[in-house]
Order: structure tokens, then sequence, then C-alpha cells
């Protein structure tokens, strides 16, 4: 036999649903290493993103308490957005290769303070489950209220065309959106992330984003370029770099030649990576093309001297006036020590005409007529001038030539309208202004008299099918055409080249007939290392931001050039992939394309005054909002900003993870082709060994839990055979910071709290004033200091807090954030931040410490919900918190009781599911013994359905059966059960840690069971259990037992409707693991709710015991009988409390005291009076909350974004039975205007309590009330679904609603009797 | 605030002989050994009434029982209810049984905004008179019947007696839909702002209506407008009068005749109108006119008669229980078949001590009031 002894028992669990989780938990609970694998990005939920759909779970209730308890345990690992690209099959199992998507915010720093989604420009619309949802291209996950990770995730899809097409990479997208939510300057900012020269780009660029703009496929493009003019003029500062500035200076001088957009675009860049390199223009002025080639009325000289100066402004070093090659030399700059070169010299070598005619007086070249206007150098131009050439500057030249002189201008162009090289709204401008062109007209001839032009003779030409480099028709003369066109003034506008020869290096290749500079096409370098080329003089005549991003390449080249690094690895020149855009599934908002305003007519051939205006402030938001956000999030970076823990990294990747597992556990969700199978089926095996959990969505919930727990215990008896002890979870004993310190309120017996206001990423501080509540909680006595801190939630945070304890000595702290209570609960309400919240501050303050931990929920019960109301939010936050303070320095710590558990178990009741429990417990060491009719016959019938279902090990596992008893007495407390046996041997007992009944095995035979002694624990299940239905009990037992590990030990097998041989032993196994487990905690704690019952108050109704079968009556000496309670029996529902006349119950954390300090802090209206600016717009309502559905609707109004009044106050309470009528009183003798009880539905109670309970309190309250004179509809009770937060706002909506009614009619009554009264005065006057 | 010493001086604590005499007959003492008036008032001189607070001033049920036997008239259960006052002071807090919802009542009615509406129970055929200038004082049995409801005391039936035997003996009254409850029960537990809340609201009432004389069933009503109201309230003149006081006369002079009832009753004093208020024989002239009734006495009766065994709905366990079901012991032992008694709280506390869902061994006698059960005689 292979040794493979050290392979750690594991399995891979594929899903995401209730059944995955509970098999997870099982399967760790039994001491194997769990990793739980689902292609959402969240547990719990999914997430719009996510490729397949996974349903909402089918009972919260049980699934997010279930899910909370197996994610925080120990052996299991998360791996959420991974996608199972293939299983493989090898000598120790499997291998799960899975591609895990990235969600761009690091889950374990997220708080989920949403702070990100406020400050996040994109807005996006998710339907889910049929209802639209809007949310930013940031956002919480979506399908369900909670989820683990509870972390943010980003929606990106890919990048968007127009910031693929940018030349530059100007985050497009990400301007347009920051520009659509008003942030100017911050657009503005991050334009200059990417480009310098925003004002001239706004006005010249050739826009290439535009023509692929996504919105253009709808109806038209966003008027791109017009926004990005927009952001930079209405900037205010010139913006500089925010990220990768190079703080180093950086060695290697570099000498830049030319100041053109090309030239001026490497300085920037360069000079942001820390060097300091030299611009030498040739011309007095800086900005080559951008001076001297693009007319004024196009791009206005203030605009480029500004930018120009920002660049300057930088630290850059621009001499101008120094031509390289004439005044000083290539040579003499290397011997100058310059190491780096870029050439940027433009083409500014007018290409000639080749025709006759082309030297006489009154031809002139485009390049040379554009300088002289531009630069106001007084020139002659004619009256009627020809222009030849159709590119922009032959644009350029007749637009300027009519602004000089009003001049007849004709444009001669080879070509037909359609296929003009100038750009089209250039051309229609030109045309508005005046200028004619004469198409498919070829000039052979430039006619002069006494050396004067007088005209052009020109041949009419035809397009021929050959088409040339730059895309167009060549056109062919046809001969015989010939006419002349009249003209004083003949300007050549046929392209320029470049004229690299002037620099006089040696060695540098140009390419033959067009004299560009030969480069590298990816790093620019040309033929001598270290001498980099680009813009015009590498690619001839081109467009302005070409020649910035050839100065981008450039720079990054001659980094990489003086570091000394390779200068290709790394780059491409491929363009990156096109987000693919359904457009027909976003809603567009509908405007139209603006137009970019321009001056008038007039005005325009007037001068040289700038053409265009630029949109205003509402055209540039409008049309901004016009954008798709077709790449969803735009990668503005608001969110980085916005993120105080820095959680949020756009540059996350998808990356390709190796799941190694003995075990693999796929649960299918939804699949019609198996859902037939399934009925029949619950799970099938795969050839390779991989097994199938198909779903039977007609069983109850209960019923399919059971089977996850069945499916675990199965695959662990396969892949750990012999089963160690099954591990919980347990608690980390807390270190003290320093046990020097007493943090102890008995030495004093003064309370010192301190208070913790946490700012939740400012979602709670944005909302409420801190420093009103600091103000105000000064005052109290007990209140040592009051601190404002960033997250509580976090390591960092639960140290600050335990560092200010200790220094302060405190007895109490108040921790007012998200967290919501400070038992250690997994209620189903609870989030993973506020388990981590109480897990954080656990390690410094034990549970049975002298510090009092009180946590109030200002974030979902004040903040998330008044949003709407700043200072109702804050007058509420700061009753809460005084609320918290006054319970803190008046509680004391409750007293726990700790038993051991004995590792044994008895199985009471016959059948193969208490044959098969029993054989599975004991081969995991656990003593056991069963009482069971036959024992032999089923053993053996049970050993045969074990093997035969290939669970061989187990057969071998020896019970010992005893006989069936006579009679049986059970008692005992949790941990220590004995079992008294009536029958052969009188006196014969049994003493275990856990008992299991069948209930069928005794149903069927009732009569061994003793019932004499009201004190016995079984005789009082059973009588409690004969009150209900059956299953129904046994639902709410698991239910408890999912949220809060809570049993006592006993386990009641209901009727179970599968009575198939395979599902009886699938009921044993689930059956065993379920003892084990609670087995295996090796001791069991007393609940911090359980309550104390002082025996010497007790009047021994028995009320109590009446309610709580836990409850046991006692007599003593005197005949009074006196009720006592075993605490590790207690569950806290108080309900006991609330029967009891005398007081003699008492529940630490929530007495009627405790109740009522809160009520009179949440009701006091002291402080109200003298806030500002308060007025009462709405009446004092206090709501009764439960614990368990009705804090659930709480935090799911929150969890919905809905609002209701901030006068609406909420105590939290642990079941509804736990409220008398004297409590809900006190809430009206407090101040209160209306009462709400809120609470589980009938049948739903968390703790079983029949709503009776409650219903008698609640009538009684109401019958006072209207002794009282008060409306009894002041006073009600709600009993709502869990998670039903429009319902709870639609009832405090409505009670409110009525109390206004109420205080109106009072109020008129009021006025009425006075002026009667005044009236009488009168009279009698 | 409470000056202590001068309490002690006025209420003559220091005639103490420290005889014990008080301890023996004390009902608490009797089950609580922690309980000891007579140590409670010898701490008490030793210290000058200085120091806190002795906690078991809590446990003293005003019953009056110890002062019935004390030769020096130490008044003890005055003196107790002042360290109450003097423990509120100190901020000790306020214990109460039944959740409190007795004294929030109170404090809510004690509101003057509240105009309470507690006369829906009236029955059709009780002639009011809105004249009068005699009001008949309902006190809290109303409130009473919801709080206690599963005890099925139906305090108001008393009540409802008292209003038909006054009709009867055509004697004029009205009733006052915003009278309040008197305010005894905060008296004796020390909370006095609520109490003068109260006293005031209802002399205000009062005075407001012409009110010179009220007719009362409830002894406690009786004794605190009677005697406490005075000593707290300004200007208050009003002729307080108990309803058995009041119908002695008519019944004496055949102007009101009671029916017939064949049934063996015993009657139970309450503190406040035996030893309190000294009326121990008109109650019992009533139940004897009563045609074939037959009258027995229980073991502790009159000035000696048993505490009903519960303070102000404040404090109440094991040992009032054990009071309680001595009584009830007691009134089984003569044989009869109904206690009859003059006071709802007796009622309430004697029916609850018979609630034992444990299956205890309560002595079970039926409870009524004395005023239904003479209405009971007209009406049989």
């Amino acid at each position: 036999m292979a040794v493979d002894a050290v392979v750690f028992p594991s399995a891979a669990i594929v899903g995401n649903n209730i059944f995955a989780v509970q098999t997870a938990l099982s399967l760790a609970q039994m001491g194997i290493d769990v990793k739980l694998v689902t292609d959402s990005l969240s547990f719990g939920c999914n997430d719009a993103t996510a490729e397949t759909s996974v349903e909402l779970p089918p009972d919260q209730r049980y699934f997010w308490p279930l899910l909370l308890r197996t994610v925080s345990h120990p052996l299991v690992t998360l791996y959420t957005g991974a996608q199972v690209e293939s299983v493989k099959k090898n000598d120790n199992g499997f291998t799960l290769d899975v591609l895990q998507r990235p969600r761009f915010v690091q889950a374990d720093l997220c708080t989920g303070c949403g702070r990100c989604q406020a400050e996040c420009s994109v807005r996006l619309t998710t339907l889910v489950n049929g209802q639209k949802i809007k949310h930013g291209a940031i956002h919480k996950p979506l399908l369900a209220p909670k989820a683990v990770p509870s972390a943010y995730v980003i929606d990106k899809n890919g990048m968007a065309p127009c910031r693929v097409e940018c030349p530059l990479g100007i985050n497009v997208q990400g301007f347009i959106s920051l520009l659509a939510n008003d942030k100017t300057e911050r657009a503005a900012e991050l334009i200059a992330e990417a480009a310098p020269l925003g004002g001239i780009l706004g006005r010249v660029c050739r826009h290439p984003c535009e023509a692929n703009c996504s919105r253009g496929k709808l109806d038209t493009p966003v008027s791109i370029r017009a926004l990005h003019r927009y952001a930079a003029d209405a900037a205010t500062a010139i913006p500089g770099w925010r990220s990768a500035t190079q703080e180093a200076i950086r060695e290697g001088r570099i000498a830049i030649i030319g100041s053109g957009p090309a030239g001026l675009t490497a300085a920037w860049e360069l000079k942001r990576r820390g060097y300091s390199p030299v611009v030498f223009e040739s011309h007095s002025v800086v900005g080559g093309m951008l001076a001297t080639g693009i007319p004024r009325f196009r791009l206005p000289r203030e605009v480029r001297e500004k930018e120009i100066e920002a660049i300057r402004s930088l630290g850059i070093d621009i001499r101008a006036g120094i031509t390289v090659g004439r005044d000083i030399t290539f040579t003499y700059l290397r011997e100058r020590g310059f190491k780096a070169f870029f050439l940027a010299i433009g083409a500014l070598r007018n290409n000639r005409l080749n025709i006759p005619g082309e030297e006489l007086d009154g031809v002139v070249d485009c390049m040379s007529l554009l300088l002289t206007l531009n630069l106001k150098v007084d020139t002659f131009v004619g009256a009627n001038v020809v222009i030849i050439g159709d590119g922009n500057s032959a644009i350029d030249s007749a637009r300027a030539v009519i602004r000089w002189n009003k001049a007849a201008v004709k444009i001669l162009s080879w070509t037909v309208p359609e296929e003009l090289t100038a750009a089209e709204e250039e051309v229609e401008e030109a045309i508005m202004e005046g200028v004619t062109i004469e198409y498919q007209a070829m000039p052979v001839e430039i006619l002069g008299e006494g050396g004067r032009v007088t005209g052009v003779r020109c041949r009419k030409t035809e397009l021929t099918n050959e088409i040339m480099p730059n895309g167009r028709h060549r056109p062919r003369p046809i001969p015989e055409t010939d006419f002349v066109i009249e003209a004083d003034h003949v300007v050549v506008a046929i392209g320029q080249s470049p004229d690299a020869s002037q620099l006089g290096i040696d060695g540098l290749s140009l390419r033959k007939g067009t004299g560009v500079i030969k480069v590298n096409p990816l790093t620019l370098e040309t033929s001598i290392p270290g001498v980099f080329a680009g813009g015009d003089c590498v690619t001839g005549p081109n467009n302005v931001v070409e020649a910035m991003a050839a100065g981008l390449r450039a720079a990054e080249s001659i980094d990489r050039y003086l570091q000394k690094r390779d200068l290709a690895i790394g780059r491409t020149l491929e363009p990156e992939a096109v987000a693919e855009v359904d457009i027909e599934s976003i809603e567009a908002i509908p405007h139209v394309r603006a137009t970019m305003p321009a001056i008038s007519l007039q005005d325009r051939v007037s001068g040289f005054e700038e053409t265009t205006t630029g949109l205003s402030a509402e055209a540039a938001l409008q049309e901004a909002q016009r954008c798709l956000n077709c790449a969803m999030c735009s990668q503005c970076l608001e969110c980085v900003a916005a993120c105080q823990l820095d959680a949020v990294s756009h540059d996350d990747v998808a990356k390709c993870t190796e799941i190694g597992a003995q075990t693999v556990i796929r649960f299918i969700d939804d699949n019609p082709a198996q859902a037939a199978q399934a009925t029949k089926c619950a799970w099938s095996t795969t050839q390779d060994g991989i097994t199938i959990v198909h779903p039977q969505p007609e069983q109850e919930i209960t019923a399919q839990l059971n089977r996850s727990t069945a499916v675990a215990v199965r695959t662990a008896l396969k892949i750990k055979p012999k089963l160690a002890t099954m591990t919980e979870p347990k608690e980390a004993d807390a270190r003290l910071l320093s046990p020097d310190v007493a943090l102890s309120s008995s030495v004093t017996g003064d309370a010192v709290i301190g208070v913790f206001l946490c700012c939740c990423g400012d979602s709670i501080s944005s909302v409420i004033d801190f420093s009103e509540i600091a103000k105000h909680l000064a005052s109290l006595p007990s209140v040592a200091f009051i601190m404002e801190m960033p997250q509580a939630c976090t390591a960092e945070g639960a140290s600050f807090i335990a560092q200010k304890a200790v220094d302060a000595s405190l007895t109490g702290l108040v921790v007012a954030s998200c967290r919501c209570c400070n038992l250690g609960q997994v209620c189903y309400s609870c989030t993973d931040r506020r388990a981590m919240c109480l897990r954080n501050l656990r390690e410094f303050f034990a549970v049975d410490s002298n510090v009092q931990l009180e946590f109030v929920n200002i974030r979902e019960q004040c903040a998330w919900v008044h949003s709407d109301d700043r200072n109702g939010a804050t007058q509420k936050a700061l009753r809460m918190v005084s609320a918290a303070v006054s319970t803190a320095a008046c509680a004391l710590p409750a007293s726990r009781s700790r038993n051991d558990i004995l590792p044994s178990a008895l199985i009471i009741g016959g059948g193969v599911t208490n044959i098969v429990a029993a054989k599975a417990l004991v081969s995991q060491g656990y003593g056991v013994e069963v009482l069971t009719r036959q024992p032999s016959r089923l053993q053996r019938q049970g050993s045969l359905l074990l093997a035969s279902l290939g669970l061989s090990e187990l057969t071998k596992a020896d019970i010992a059966a005893r006989p069936w008893p006579s009679s049986l007495a059970l008692r005992g407390v949790p941990g220590k059960y004995e079992a008294l046996l009536g029958g052969n041997q009188p006196g014969d007992k049994v003493t275990v840690g856990a008992v299991m009944i069948d209930i069928e095995g005794l149903n069927k035979k009732p009569s061994c069971m003793v019932n004499s002694n009201s004190g016995e624990l079984l005789s009082r299940l059973m009588s409690r259990l004969r009150k209900m239905d059956i299953s129904a009990g046994v639902r709410s037992d698991l239910l408890r037992e999912v949220t809060l590990r809570e049993t006592a030990g006993l386990f009641l097998l209901s009727l179970d409707a599968d009575s198939s041989l395979e599902g009886q032993v699938m009921r044993g196994l689930t059956a065993a693991a379920r003892v084990s487990s609670y087995l295996s905690q090796g001791s069991v704690t007393s609940r911090a709710m359980a309550v104390d019952i002082d025996a010497k108050n007790c009047r021994g109704c028995g009320d109590c015991a009446v309610i709580c079968p836990y409850i046991e009556m006692r007599a003593r000496e005197s005949g009074v009988p006196y009720a006592f309670v075993d605490k590790a029996l207690c569950y806290g529902c108080g309900m006991c409390v609330s029967s009891c006349d005398t007081g003699a119950i008492i529940q630490q954390s929530q007495s009627d005291k405790h109740i009522e300090l809160v009520l009179r802090s949440l009701l006091s209206r002291e402080q109200a009076s003298d806030m500002l600016g308060t007025k009462k717009l709405a009446p004092d309502v206090l709501v009764f909350a439960c614990n368990w559905d009705g804090w659930s609707c709480l935090e799911a109004a929150s969890y919905m974004e809905l609002s209701y009044p901030a006068s609406v106050k909420v105590v939290r309470i642990r079941c509804l039975s736990r409220l008398h009528a004297g409590l809900i009183l006190k809430a009206f003798e407090l101040g209160a205007e209306g009462v709400m009880l809120l609470g589980c539905g009938p049948g739903k109670c968390h703790f079983e309590s029949d709503s009776g309970c409650v219903l008698a309190e609640y009538e009684k309250a109401q019958q006072m009330l209207e002794l009282f004179g008060m409306p009894k509809e002041r006073l009600t009770l709600s009993q709502l679904p869990a998670f039903d937060g429009y319902g709870f706002v639609e009832q405090v909506a409505k009670l409110v609603r009525g109390l206004r009614k109420h205080s109106v009619k009072r109020a008129a009554v009021a006025a009425s009797s006075r002026s009667r009264r005044v009236a009488a005065v009168n009279t009698k006057q | 605030m409470i000056d202590l010493p001068k309490v002690i001086k006025e209420t003559g604590i220091r005639l103490c002989l420290d005889c014990g005499k008080c301890t023996v007959v004390c009902p608490v003492a009797k089950y609580d050994h922690d309980f000891n008036p007579r140590l409670i008032v010898q701490g008490a001189l030793r210290r000058n009434g200085l120091g806190p607070v002795d906690a078991a001033v809590w446990s003293c049920l005003s019953c009056n029982m110890c002062m019935e036997r004390c030769n020096y008239n130490v008044k003890y259960t005055d003196f107790i209810r002042s360290l109450r006052y003097k423990a509120v002071e100190e901020g000790a807090e306020l214990q109460y049984t039944h959740g409190g919802i007795m004294q929030t009542a109170m404090h809510i009615t004690g509101d003057r905004n509240t105009k309470a509406k507690h006369l829906g129970w009236l029955p059709e055929d009780i002639k009011v008179d809105k004249q009068s200038d005699t009001a008949f004082f309902v006190g809290c049995t109303p409130y009473f019947d919801v709080v206690f409801s599963d005890l099925g005391a139906n305090t108001i039936e008393g009540t409802k007696g008292a209003l038909m035997l006054l009709n009867r003996a055509q004697i004029p009254f009205r009733l006052l839909d915003s009278e309040r409850c008197c305010g005894r029960d905060l008296l004796l537990i020390g909370d006095l702002k609520g109490f003068l809340a109260l006293a005031n609201a209802n002399a205000h009432e009062f005075s407001s209506k012409g009110i010179k004389r009220i007719v009362t069933s409830c002894p406690e009503c009786y004794y605190t407008l009677k005697v406490d109201y005075p000593k707290f309230v300004e200007n208050w003149n009003m002729q307080v009068v108990h309803m058995t006081e009041t119908i002695a006369t008519p019944v004496a002079d055949g102007r009101l005749a009671t029916g017939k009832l064949i049934e063996t009753v015993t009657y139970h004093d309450p503190c406040t109108l035996g030893r309190y208020s000294r009326i121990f024989d008109q109650p019992r002239a009533l139940l004897l006119s009563i045609e074939g009734l037959k009258l027995v006495e229980m073991a502790d009766n009159r000035e000696k008669a048993l505490c009903c065994g519960a303070s102000p709905w404040a404090y109440c366990g094991s040992v009032n229980k054990q009071i309680q079901t001595e009584r009830l012991k007691q009134a089984k032992a003569t044989g009869a078949e109904v206690l009859v008694t003059a006071c709802p709280k007796c009622q309430i506390h004697l029916s609850c001590a018979q609630k034992d869902a444990s299956g205890g061994s309560v002595a079970k006698v039926k409870i009524k009031n004395i005023f239904s059960l003479i209405a009971e005689s007209l009406l049989a």
C-alpha cells in the first residue's frame, strides 16, 4: 500500500447556496479543510457581473447566520469570483484550476462604508430579480442585502473605445464622467494625468475618439473635444500631476530639439519622470506649429502662451532662438554631456509643385504665409487668392487670408468633395466664411506677367480606382480640359517635408524621397543609439495629437535608455481591446449633441478672433451626461481618493489558482435537464468521483439542510475513515494589554466611560454631527472622553480603543458604529464587519472582563435611514449614544456558568436511524448507549445498509445496546444528563453528555415514559412537544442552533417523511454530525442573556414554568415553592421575566431598569430644545423591535436605502414576549407619542413563543390607554416577515400619520377651548 | 429634604423601650428573619438617622400591627415612610412589582394633560346627580381590573355595588371623569413628587367642580384623602366619608333595606380601614343586616387582623406569599364560604395568593367585596 499518510483531509465545494454552505460547515466541523468555491464575487448573493445567476437564498433566516459561522470557521477558505476551468484527477484526489475574477477592492480592507460609491461618477442600472437597481460602478454586492465578503466591487467592461482610440491614452470616459458630475477641476486634473496642453488639444485635436464613440452607434457621438476644451478652460488652477509624480531627481542630460507639440510633450513627460531636459527651439517663438502653423482664430495666442508657460513653470528649460546645426552643433551637445536626444524638428520644408511659374512673384508657400499672418508681420496679400492644396494648411491659409483683407479666395483641389484631406468641419466653416473650392482641378502651370502672377492654368481630373497610401482614390488628369483661374496671389499648400539634414548629424538615416527620419516605430529610436525622433519629422505633416503621442513614446524610450533598460520589452503598438457594449441595454439620456457656439460670421471674417467660444457650463454638463459609460467604471479614480483604507485597486487582474482537494462536491443550482432525476436521487457521483448535489426545491428547508449535513458526513467517511474529534472554532482568550493596569470597576465603584464615535470612512460622520454629540455628552458625569475614530471594526481600531481604555482606566466603553449588540450571537441581521468588530475587540476585552462594552448602531439605524434629515439624525444619534452611556455606567457583568460536557451520548429509540447514528458516533471515539427494542436485528440491518452504501468502515464500529427499560426518567443539566432506567436491574442509570431522542420510536411505545415528577427534564420537553407541531418544533430548534450555536445537548429527531432505508441512514448520519458537533465543544457556557431567579422574591406561582420548559418548580421548607432554572439551559428570551409579577426573575442585560434607562435617554427632550435649528417635524415614536425578524426589518430598510422620520427611535429586545404592559406604558409616560411593537409573524418566533404572550400585554396596554383617555391607536403591533423593510417603513408612516391627525385634532380642541375661555373672560368683563 | 433627626423626634421613636413586641407581632418578621422592626428603629437611633438607609425598609407592609402593640405609641410606620423618603432622596432605586405598571399609570394620570376616560364601566341604571356637591371617588378599580384581569378579582363590582347602594339610599352624588388616583401607593414608597402631582390635580378638580364632600368605598382612598391630603395639599377642607359610614345610618333606620343571602362569610379587616381608620363595626353591622347571612370571625380579627400581605405594588415575595397563605388558612378554618373585605387591594392580593400553577397547598376560598355582596343580596 502506498504511503500517503500526510495528506491533510480536504474537500472542495463548488456552489453558492445554503446547502453548499451547510455541507462546508459540517465538513469543517469534522476537521476537514474546506475550500468553498463560487464564481460569484460574494457568497450569499450574486452580483451584476457574475456570469451565472444565483437565486436569492431561500430563507435568509437560516442562510445568513449559517454563512457567517461557516466563513469564520478556521478550516474554511473562500474562493470568490472563481470560475472552475478544469478538474483533474490525480493520486491525492483532484486539482481544480480556477480563474479568479478581480473585484478591484481588497476584500479584507473594505469596511463597506460606501463613501466610494457616493463619490463614484458613474451611475449604472442593473436588473436584479426584475427590479432595476441604480448603483455606482463601484458598489456593494447587489443581489442580497448581505454578502460575504461584504466588500465593494467595481464593474468594469474593459476600456472605452474613446480611450483606446486616443493616441495619448487620455481617460476620456473618466474626465467626461467627472464633468457629468460637475467636477470640472477634477476632470482637468485627470486629463493632465495623461497629457499636457489641454486647452490646445480641446481646440485643434483631430479627435479620433469621437469617431469611435459608442453613443455614435445610438445617435451622434459625444462631443468629446468640446468637453476637453471646456475642462481645460473652466479649470481655474493649472493642474499638476497627482499620481506617478517622480520625486527623485534622475541623472542624464537630455536635449530635445524642437518645441512643437512632440518636443514639449516629451519634455513634460521626462520632467515628470525626474529628468531635466533642455528644449532647443530655432524660432524665437516657442510652440512650433502651434505658434507658426495654426492660425489664431483656431488657437488663440493667449491659450498657447498659457499652456506653454505651464510647461515652462514645471522647471523645463526652453531655449528659443537656437538652431541646432547652425548655432550649435550636435557634437558640441554631446561634448557638453547630453546623453539622449529627441529630434522633433517638424516638417517645415514646403513641397514644391514642380510646375512652370512656381518662381513667379506672388507665389508663396503656405507655411510662410501662415507664419507671417499668425505673428502679424505686415505682409502682402492679394485680393484674388488661389490656394493650391486641400489639406488643413490650405483651409487654414484660406481662412486666414479672408480675415486679413477680405480677399476672394479659391481653393484648388485635385479630388472630389468627399475625399478632401482637410477635416470636414474646417471645410464647412471655410465655405461658410466665403471660401470657394474648385474641385477636381489640377494646376499645370502658374501664369504670370512681368514676373508677377496672374493666374493658374488647371486641368480637370477624374478619380481612378487606385487607392493611395492615405486611403483616397488617385485622381488622374483628363487631357484637353485645361482652363485658367485668375489670381494675383497663389499659395502653395501641398504639404511639407522635414529637413533633417540641416541638423548636421552624421549617420542619421533618412527615408529617401520624403526625407523623414527613419525610426523604430515602437521605440522611435533612430539609426543612432540614444537619438530618438518623433512628430512630423518622422511621419511627415500630421496632427498635434499624434505628435504629442510621439513625445510620450519618446520620453518612455529615453527613460529606458538612460536607465539602461530594454527599449522594447513590454511595449506594443497593438491597440487595447475595446469594451464590448450592448448598446440596447443601456439607458441613454435623450439629449442631442451639443453644437459648438461660434461668433457671428461678420465678426469672424473681420478679424483673427477665435471663431468658436466653447460650451457653456450647462451645455457641457448635458453633453457629458450623454456619455453611455460603455466601459462601466470610468476609472476617474474618485473612489481611490474617497477610500480612507486604500482598499481600491484598479490594477487588479484575473489570476489563475490551483486548488487541491481530496474530493470535490458540486452543488447544482438550477438545471432543468437534471431536475426530474433530482427528485428521485438527492445526489449522484460522476465517473471521476465528483459528487453532484441537485436541488430539491419541494423539500422543506430543514430536510434540505439535513441532507447537506448527510452529504458532508458521507464525504468525510470516505476521505477520512477515522474521524478525529470534530471542532468548533473557540473564542480566543482575550489578551489584556497590560496585566498591571486594573481595568476594573470594582476599584472605585464609579463608572468611567469612554465614548468612541466611528466615522466609518465618513459614511456616518457626513450625516451626523459628531461635535454636537460630543458637546452634549461631555456634561454627563460618567463620561471620561469622547473620541472620533476612522474605523472601529479594524484590528487597528480595536487596539486604538483598547489603548485608550487602559490609559483612562475605563470601566465601560461605548462604541457608536455599525455594530449593534455586545453578544456573541450571530443573528440574521449581523454583518461580517460587525462580527469582525467584536472579534477584534474581544482580543482585548474578554467576555467576563470588568469592562462593559456597549455598541450603538448609528450607521444603519441612524445615518443611513435619516440622511435626508441631518439635524434629526444627529439628535437621534445623541440620544442613542447617551442611552448606551447610561447602560454602560450601571451594568454589572453578567455572571456566567460553565459546565463540562461528558463525551458520551444516549440514544433513545429503535430504528435504523439510531443504529447508524450510534455507529457514526462510536467511530469518532464517543461513548454511546443505545436503548432499542430489537438491538441485534437492527444492528444487522444497519450494517448491511451501510455496507451497501459503501460505508463499510462504519459497520466495524461496535455499539452496546441496552434492553428497552420499563420506565425511563431523565434529569440533569447541560453537559451531564442522567437517565434512570427501570427494569431488570433497579437503580440502573446512565450518565451522558448528550441525549438523542427519536420521537418516532417513543410514539410507538409511550408507556415507557415516566411522567410523574414535574421537575424532570424529559417529561417537560415531551409535554412541550406534544403541544405543538413536531416538525415546527424541530425546525425552530435547528434555527436556534444555526444562529446561536445553542443546543442544550438534547436532540429530538422528528418524524421524517423520507422513510426509505437510505433516507434513514442519512438521517442517522446527520444526527450524529449534530451530536458530535455539540460534544466536541467540551464545555457549555451560559449565555449572557440567561436569567437569574431570586428565590427569596419568588412567590412560587409557577407562571414562568408554564411558559418555559426549562424552568422547574422546586419545593422549599416553608411550603412556598420556588422556580429554578439552570443557566446553561436558558436561551434568554426574557418571556419569563415579563410573566413574573414580583420581579424575582432578573435578566441582567435587559432588566426593566435597563430598558427604562434607555427609554429615558431616547425620549429625553432636554437636549432637543437647545439644539439650534431644531423643529419638531414628526411625533416621537418608540419602536420595541425584537432581536430577530423585527430588527431585520429595520436593517432591511437601511440596506434598501429607505428612510423614515428621525423621531422614530428603537429599543431592541430579545423577544417581544419580554415586554409587559408596564414597560409599554413606561414609554408613554416618558414622552413617546406612539409606540410600535415590531416582531416576528405568528409562528415565526425565534423562541417559539406564541404571539399570545405579547398580544395579551399589548391588549392590556391598549385598554389602559383608553382609560387614560388616549386613542388606543397610539400603540400598534406589527408582525412582519423577516427583512420586510418596506413593510416597516409603511407601518411606521401609518402610525405617524395617525398621530399627526390626532395631535392636530388635540391642538384644535385646545385652541377652541382656549377661545371659549377667552370669550368667557370677555363676557365677564 | 427629610430632616431625619426631626422625624425621629416627631415619630416618638426615642420612646422605644427595645421591648420587641413590634417584632413579635410583625407578620413580615415572622417569615423573614432578616426583617426586624425593633432593630431598624434601634439602628436609626444609634446613628441618629444618619448613614445609609437599611434596605429592609422596603419590606414593611405598613400594616400598622406594630403600633397596635406598642405601649409607647411609637409611630413606626410613619418613621419607616420617612426613611423611604430619605432613601429616595439619596438615589435609591424604587422597587416595583407587576413591572411598575401601577406606578406608570399613576405618573401618566398625574400629568395635567391626561384627560382620563375611566367611567366606561358605569352601568346605565346608576343615577348620577351632576349638580350634587357630593362626589363619589371611584379610585383605581377600573385600572385594577385591566391589570389584574387574569386574577378575576373583578374589583369594579365592589364599586358598582357601592353606587347602587347610594342610589337605593337616595343619597345624591356625582362622578368626576378626570378624577385621579389618590396617590397613596406613591406616598408609601417615597415617590413624593408623583404623589403631589396626583393630589394637587385631584384637589384642583374637586374645588373647580364645587365639591364639598367625598364618599369612597376604597379604604386606601378614604384614609389618604382624609388624613394625608390635609398634610400635603393647601386649603384642603373636604369632608371625606367612607361608604360604610355613609350607609350605616340608612341601613340602621331601615331607609336602605338590605336583601337576603344564605351564606356563611368571614370579614377580613383591611389595615387602612381597621387599624388606621378604626372602622371595625360598621362593615360587620352591614353584613349582619343581610337576612340569612352568617358571619364568622377569623382567628385574627379587628385590631389584630392579619394584613393581606402586600405593600404598595413595590415588594412582594415568598414572605408575602406566606402571610397570605396564613390568612387564607385562617379563613378556611372558619368554615366560611366567602371571605369578604372592603378593600379592592386585599381582594387582589388574596386572589393572587391562590394562583398556584405548581399545584401547591394554598387554601382556596371565594373572595368578595362587601358592597358587591350587599348589592347581590338586594338582587337575589
